[in-house]
């Protein structure tokens, strides 16, 4: 197996690497699966806490905003164990009643959760777009990606650029609509404190 | 005029709201809770639409899950097909195995102790002193030079002792470098101190190893039992090592 440098790693993650992916995942997976699996979880929750960890690190990476020493495996471990840690405390909490262990995390692990629900947030937004029909796909993507309606109106061939300003109203309402009767965006919208694996 | 500011959310994120237009929508804004808690949702949906290349890396991402799937079948029929070899040398070695081994604290420790791993960049030290120190810090421990982040580590708790994590990382440098009554000494001092269920147990659990090191071990059995009962992160580990424990 290829063997990578920290800053190749990196690099090579902000660039899809298909063989780097598969490293990340040959290396780190089975320590997070171990930690999950003997801390109650099973290999689901061990596999949609690392991918999200893993997406979580690329966007810091894409955006820059990740520190020049920061050690890749430690990195996405670490956020794998605050987010488990965070769940088991929940837990814990729940049971024996204790309302103040729902408040312990340091600021680290508040920003690292924070982060965490923004990505599964995203992840949820994702799905309920992808279930809009095609049209609605393109005139938001469109929109978003700063065309005018006029230069919308013209690709879809609809009737007119008030058109495509209506479909563009309409197929946002619906989405949020969408997202917003989904009973997962309630849990992952409000704070930390719920539930939100 | 604007009868319904939710209609221009999405024109003020795409930045065609100007004018008077937008005076009124940022004026109400600053007095609208509800409208900026829709305005942040909005600007949430808005980028993760535009943000493709995190579906191509999710489908990417399952791709390497099955790449590894494979290879641990792989190493799995590798292991069965070398198991009936393996078993005749295993029947010979297993019986000198028994005569030679001996479980001790020395022992229990080497197999249990693994360096602290600090989460983040102990911000508790970072966000006074963001300096070329604590980065020098953060890069000797994580390349295991505990000589050196010894004395730096040291010096940075005089100036900041309440940082929780900068104590762990002291004490496992202690323990990595055979001093195991300096961690102790360190861990009591941070176990009287104030901090989070999960830093109480990782304390608790450094102080334990310190003690079976230097072979305490009533000590640390009683410590180990505590994280055991806390059923937190450590406990299964600590029940194993308390079981062993029984056979010394």
């Amino acid at each position: 197996m290829q063997q990578y440098s920290n800053s190749e790693l990196l690099t090579k993650l902000t660039e899809q690497d298909q063989t780097a992916l598969n490293y990340l995942y040959i290396k780190l997976f089975p320590k997070v699966k171990k930690m999950i699996l003997r801390l109650g979880g099973d290999y689901d929750n061990a596999n949609d806490v690392f991918q999200n960890a893993i997406i979580l690190l690329y966007r810091k990476a894409k955006n820059n905003e990740l520190n020049q020493t920061i050690m890749v495996e430690k990195y996405v471990v670490g956020i794998c164990k605050v987010v488990w840690q965070k769940h088991l405390s929940q837990e814990k909490a729940r049971s024996i009643r204790n309302e103040k262990l729902k408040h312990e995390l340091s600021p680290y692990e508040q920003e690292t959760i924070s982060e965490y629900l923004l990505s599964k947030r995203k992840q949820l937004y994702l799905e309920h777009f992808k279930r809009l029909n095609d049209d609605c796909k393109n005139v938001l993507t469109a929109f978003l990606k700063g065309m005018s309606f006029a230069e919308i109106a013209k690709n879809q061939n609809f009737t007119s650029e008030e058109y495509a300003r209506r479909k563009k109203y309409l197929c946002k309402e619906y989405l949020v609509k969408s997202i917003k009767s989904d009973p997962n965006y309630h849990l992952l919208s409000n704070d930390y404190d719920e539930e939100f694996l | 005029m604007m009868k319904n500011f939710y209609n221009h959310i999405d024109d003020y994120l795409n930045g065609s709201l100007s004018g008077n237009e937008l005076k009124v929508f940022e004026a109400e804004l600053k007095v609208n809770p509800e409208l900026r808690k829709q305005l942040a949702f909005n600007r949430e949906v808005n980028s993760t639409i535009i943000e493709t290349d995190i579906d191509e890396l999710k489908i990417k991402l399952n791709q390497a899950q099955k790449q590894q799937h494979k290879q641990v079948a792989k190493r799995r029929l590798f292991i069965t097909s070398i198991a009936a070899a393996a078993a005749i040398a295993l029947i010979v070695s297993i019986g000198s195995l028994f005569l030679n081994s001996q479980i001790s604290p020395t022992q229990i420790f080497a197999d249990s102790f693994e360096a602290y791993q600090p989460i983040g960049q102990t911000r508790d030290l970072s966000d006074n002193k963001q300096s070329e120190n604590f980065l020098l810090i953060h890069k000797l421990y994580s390349q295991k030079e505990f000589a050196k982040a010894i004395p730096l580590l040291e010096a940075a708790l005089e100036q900041e002792t309440s940082s929780a994590q900068a104590h762990l990382m002291l004490s496992s440098a202690y323990l990595s470098s055979s001093q195991p009554a300096k961690a102790e000494a360190l861990l009591k001092n941070l176990l009287n101190t104030e901090m989070s269920f999960q830093h109480k147990e990782i304390a608790k659990w450094y102080l334990a190893l310190s003690l079976t090191k230097q072979g305490k071990t009533s000590e640390a059995r009683t410590l180990f039992n505590e994280i055991a009962n806390e059923h937190g992160f450590y406990a299964k580990e600590a029940s194993d090592i308390l079981a062993l424990f029984d056979k010394l």
